[in-house]
């Protein structure tokens, strides 16, 4: 035989190979469905359809690549060339089965397309008023403007449980995408065009939203929150949301009621009911201190923290557009004690 | 089919029953459609693709920062594609042995690529570039760049370096500078092929 | 060493790389040479070169990604890098790996003496070499493009890309595009015209069919992008607003006209690996390929087909339904050829008698990991669940899976199985097992946990992740396989420059194959054969070595 090359080698690479073919999906797949975060964990009518979808096609994927996996290292066990071994039957096709494994996968994609098209049916918009958000992407932060309800806050969107809400969605400088997993699909925000999406959620919670069309520097940092209330609690909210900002503090946070109109904050930030307070770059604080996260979901909203975003922006978030002022720690303490105190 | 050979035209869709010498009709093409005893042409190495691809990255720095040099980029760009587009394609014999000597003798009558070709009346004609047993081959010129085959015939004799032309300059250009084929086989001796397969 | 007697090859000639000369007359050879295997050569070599390059953006990738909060790279920094990344890996390895294997291969197989033009063909080299530097000069010039390969408008418009690495990226990719773009005028005109007498289209390997349709994708696909990248740079420098939506353009034509390109680009990645696959396994299962027709005419039908697919890269883009049925449609549909070949694939190697050599080795691998990345892709045209993961790490898993373990396995495949051919010599086995294990047991390390980081809500392209979210154990065992990878391709590289210096002489058809470039020596001549072959069969040396059994004898083409 020509070709002193092919000497067969020996090793039990076919069987380890098998092993880690068909092992490495069940472990690594074996844990934790993610938190409030996660598409796995279907807290809306769309999004409990699509989680369908995938385990249906995860199961589909195991068994097709199963099989061809499967197939192939059986033949490399079945059919390895031993010294000596004639040729194989030279076989060059066999149309019969070429048909057929040409119809078979065909006809499971065309099952696949019809899921797709009836689900894409299944999770649209449905009719009927309903409240109305305009979130507007920035970089690195997203705006929500209660439609006709005198309410713009910043990362971090309240809504009544078991209640579709139409979400008008815009940009003010690069192509953004609005996702929260838990509760539907993403859409990008896209500078010109006015696209919408609509969430609801079925259960009570708070569910993280993340932007996810790459944005700059710190796309990675450009997290929200979806807060979903049932009804009684979302009234409340709404109303103290409409309130202007709080009044009447003491001590401290009275001092940095003042100290904050001697810096350059008001140059991007609004603070409803404060005079010349209305600044647009950056997101409206009238309630900041009612917010769980601050700087976009980069830190929890806790007084150090918000501290230490004061102190140094751009150590937290490297390249955000808020600029690092150099205050004292004295000055820094009393806007924190005031902003804080912005229920 | 031992022994019987097709021959197909370059449009692949005639085919004609060969004799069992191995030749087919002469092609004047150099399509690489090779017959025995004949030489075998590769294309000749060339420094325009380098340098138009040097020249059009220049055009591109230049959009980058100042747009002179861009603008004398594209002239080089205009000047180097002309001039690719004149060079000769006139393609190679392999050079398949050693440097022959011509008619036999001393290495003092080797014919040395690199050695200039000089007519009776002391022209320069330009260098062999690729020496043969019969028929070495010449290039004249930079833009355009030609190449042409040297007969036995028109060589006088060999000096240092040079060959002396039985033709004057007049002579020379009159014939074109050209025989296009060369005189007689190029390959060595030393490569065998047989008459069926491959 | 065995000399195989095959009649009609000649006795070699001295290896075209001999030394002996002067290193400036060498490299003088190499700069003005239009032969199509030392141009092969070159585009392999930079292709490789490249594939570090890349590679090493890649490891800062993971060393930044390992852990959450990561302090390796800056912000501008990780942009910079994973925009290079994919920039380099798709343009500057991929790419000129395939051009320097079709290069060198597709005259040799069909039997022809070099490509149609041989002049331009060194321009396409020089183009790329060029053009690659010049990409990556931006590193020292001001920054490297950082707004990710794909360069979505109107992060790439002067008001939030001040500087120049966006220009960087435009006229870069211009250049590249230049080089491909010749390169696939003279492969298409070579294999249409210069095929040895006998060989028909049906009976062409299927390395040179794929490259075929792969090369009409180029001439066809690219022109999209360059008008692309030059909108982008009249936006950028002379006050137009095709891409600004402010002054009526709109940044979504950006992403048509670029995925208009890239949708053709992948499969221009994919289809010479299919051809690659469909050489090594008959070689080495001892038998003809399963079903030749089904593989080439369905390489043809991706073709066409990967032209109405683009907007599944769009689908979250607010586009309407009615759009985006169509396109779930087309992008459905194409996933049908693909799955045909596997299972022709598969059916190769059953009832063969296999030869577990390295270069079997990356196809079987190849086999088994590109179809995750198919059903992946396939999961990927259900535009609800689209709706949920792109843009994700499951997007990633998936490129990554069809990127690695379908190209790059298929390009180690080749290097390994016609390395012997190109040199002279054998590559060592027992580096390129160590080779294949490390590079096999990285490539799942690394990216199958990112399916789950995507379903997990881990977006794409971010320069860190923070604590709590449950992502921190996955992105750590990736980044110890991409190190695991670099081990494996640190084995590759030792491999082939001892083997190139000391590996044991092949000899013109070490492997016992059956297309044309086994009919001459290793390396061969400079003018490949002696005599313009004649061809019957698809298999013309297993005609030659088995007279009585020809393929044509039995009805075979």
């Amino acid at each position: 035989m020509r070709g002193s090359r092919l000497k067969p080698s020996t090793s039990r690479r076919s069987s380890l190979s098998l092993i880690l073919v068909l092992a490495l999906p069940i472990l690594l797949s074996a844990c934790t469905w993610g938190g409030n975060h996660s598409q796995l964990n279907p807290a809306s009518e769309p999004s409990h359809l699509i989680n369908r979808i995938w385990w249906i096609m995860f199961w589909m994927s195991v068994a097709i690549e199963g099989l061809v996996a499967g197939l192939v290292v059986l033949a490399l066990i079945r059919f390895r060339r031993k010294a000596g071994d004639p040729d194989p039957v030279q076989i060059s096709g066999n149309t019969r089965i070429e048909i057929a494994w040409t119809i078979a996968p065909a006809l499971i994609l065309v099952v696949l397309l019809v899921l797709t098209l009836t689900t894409m049916i299944n999770v649209s918009e449905p009719a009927g008023d309903k409240m109305r958000v305009t979130v507007t992407g920035h970089q690195w932060w997203w705006e929500f403007d209660y439609q006709g309800m005198n309410i713009v806050t910043g990362n971090e969107m309240h809504i009544p449980v078991n209640e579709p809400v139409h979400l008008d969605l815009r940009s003010a400088d690069v192509i953004h995408s609005f996702w929260v997993p838990s509760l539907q699909g993403k859409r990008d925000a896209i500078p010109g065009h006015d696209n919408t999406l609509w969430i609801s959620a079925d259960k009570p919670g708070t569910y993280r939203g993340e932007c996810t069309e790459f944005c700059g520097p710190e796309h990675a940092n450009m997290n929200f929150i979806v807060v979903a209330q049932p009804r009684t609690e979302f009234d409340a909210w709404v109303k103290n949301q409409q309130q202007p900002a709080a009044t009447g503090q003491t001590g401290l946070e009275a001092e940095g009621a003042q100290t904050i109109l001697t810096q350059a904050c008001a140059g991007c930030h609004t603070i409803n009911g404060v005079k010349g307070f209305a600044g647009k770059v950056g997101p409206n604080l009238t309630h900041i201190g009612s917010r769980q996260n601050i700087a976009a979901g980069t830190l929890d909203n806790t007084p150090a923290n918000l501290a230490r975003w004061i102190r140094n922006p751009q150590e937290v978030k490297p390249d955000n557009k808020m600029p690092t002022l150099g205050l004292d720690d004295d000055t820094i303490n009393k806007i924190v004690a005031y902003l804080e105190s912005l229920k | 089919m031992q022994g019987a050979e097709y021959e197909q035209d370059s449009e692949t869709r005639r085919m004609a029953l060969v004799g069992t010498d191995g030749h087919a009709d002469a092609h004047g093409d150099a399509h690489g459609h090779d017959e025995e005893h004949e030489h075998i042409h590769i294309p000749p190495p060339s420094y325009w693709p380098i340098v138009l691809a040097a020249c059009i990255t220049v055009m591109f720095v230049g959009f980058l920062s100042t747009l002179v040099i861009s603008g004398i980029g594209a002239l080089f760009v205009l000047i180097v594609m002309i001039a690719w587009g004149l060079e000769g394609s006139e393609s190679v014999p392999t050079a398949l042995s050693g440097i022959p000597v011509i008619g036999g003798g001393d290495a003092e009558d080797k014919l040395v690529p690199g050695a200039r070709v000089i007519t009776s009346d002391g022209r320069l004609v330009g260098r062999v570039t690729q020496a043969s047993q019969n028929s070495p081959l010449v290039k004249a010129g930079w833009i355009p760049t030609r190449y042409g085959y040297l007969a036995r015939s028109a060589i006088d004799h060999i000096e240092e370096g040079a060959i002396i032309l039985t033709l004057t300059e007049q002579q020379v250009r009159e014939r074109g500078n050209v025989d296009t084929t060369p005189a007689g086989p190029v390959t060595n001796r030393a490569i065998t092929t047989t008459e069926r397969g491959i | 060493m065995a000399t195989v007697t095959t009649p009609g090859i000649s006795i070699a000639p001295p290896p075209t790389y001999a030394p002996g000369k002067s290193a400036a007359a060498v490299i003088w050879d190499w700069m003005t040479t239009v032969d199509h295997k030392k141009i092969g050569v070159m585009y392999i070599f930079l292709g490789i070169i490249y594939f570090i390059v890349g590679g090493v953006e890649a490891l800062l990738i993971r060393a930044q990604l390992a852990t959450p909060n990561g302090k390796v790279l800056t912000p501008t920094q990780y942009d910079q890098v994973f925009t290079m990344h994919a920039t380099t890996m798709i343009f500057l390895f991929i790419i000129p790996v395939f051009a320097g294997f079709a290069n060198y291969f597709i005259p040799l197989m069909i039997g022809a003496r070099d490509m149609a033009f041989p002049r331009l063909n060194a321009f396409g080299l020089w183009m790329l070499l060029f053009g690659g530097l010049f990409l990556n000069s931006s590193f020292f010039l001001g920054g490297a493009p950082d707004a990710g390969w794909f360069a979505y408008a109107p992060l790439t418009e002067p008001a939030y890309n001040p500087g120049r690495s966006m220009d960087f990226w435009a006229a870069g990719l211009t250049l590249l595009g230049i080089s491909s773009i010749v390169g696939s005028i003279n492969i298409i005109v070579t294999t249409l015209k210069m095929r040895c007498p006998g060989m028909r289209f049906n009976t062409l390997p299927l390395f040179v069919w794929t490259t075929l349709v792969q090369n009409f994708l180029l001439l066809f696909a690219l022109p999209s992008l360059t008008t692309a990248a030059i909108f982008l740079l009249f936006d950028r420098h002379l006050g137009t607003s095709f891409f600004k939506a402010e002054n009526g353009g709109d940044p979504l034509l950006w992403q048509h006209l670029f995925w208009a390109f890239g949708h053709p680009e992948v499969y221009i990645l994919i289809l010479p690996v299919f051809g690659i696959i469909s050489e090594t396994l008959p070689v080495f299962s001892r038998k003809p390929i399963f079903g030749y027709i089904f593989i080439a005419w369905s390489s043809v039908a991706i073709g066409f087909l990967s032209f109405v697919v683009w907007v599944h890269h769009m689908f979250a883009t607010g586009l309407p339904d009615v759009a985006l049925a169509f396109f779930a449609s087309s992008t459905t549909l194409i996933a049908i050829p693909t799955a045909v070949k596997v299972f022709n694939w598969t059916a190769t190697l059953w009832g063969g008698s296999i030869v577990t050599k390295t270069p079997l080795l990356f196809s079987v691998a190849f086999l088994t990991m590109f179809p995750i990345g198919g059903l992946s892709g396939v999961s990927l045209a259900v535009v609800p669940f689209d709706w949920q993961i792109t843009d994700t790490y499951y997007v990633v898993a998936h490129i990554h899976y069809v990127f690695f373990g379908g190209s790059a396995l298929g390009i180690l495949a080749a290097l390994y199985y016609w390395f012997p051919k190109i040199t002279g010599r054998m590559m060592s086995e027992k580096l390129g097992v160590w080779n294949f294990w490390l590079v096999f047991i990285g490539l799942n390390l690394t990216f199958f946990p990112m399916h789950m980081l995507g379903l997990l809500g881990m977006p794409r392209r971010q320069w860190t992740y923070h604590e709590g979210l449950g992502w921190n154990l996955y992105n750590f065992v990736a980044s110890i396989g991409a190190f695991t990878i670099a081990a494996g391709i640190l084995l590759l590289i030792i491999n082939l420059v001892a083997s190139f210096r000391s590996g044991e002489r092949a000899g013109a058809d070490p492997w016992d194959a059956w297309t044309l470039e086994w009919a001459t020596t290793s390396p061969p001549p400079e003018y490949n054969f002696v005599k313009t072959p004649v061809v019957r069969s698809r298999r013309p040396l297993w005609d030659q070595k088995h007279p009585d059994d020809q393929d044509w004898m039995r009805g075979e083409h």
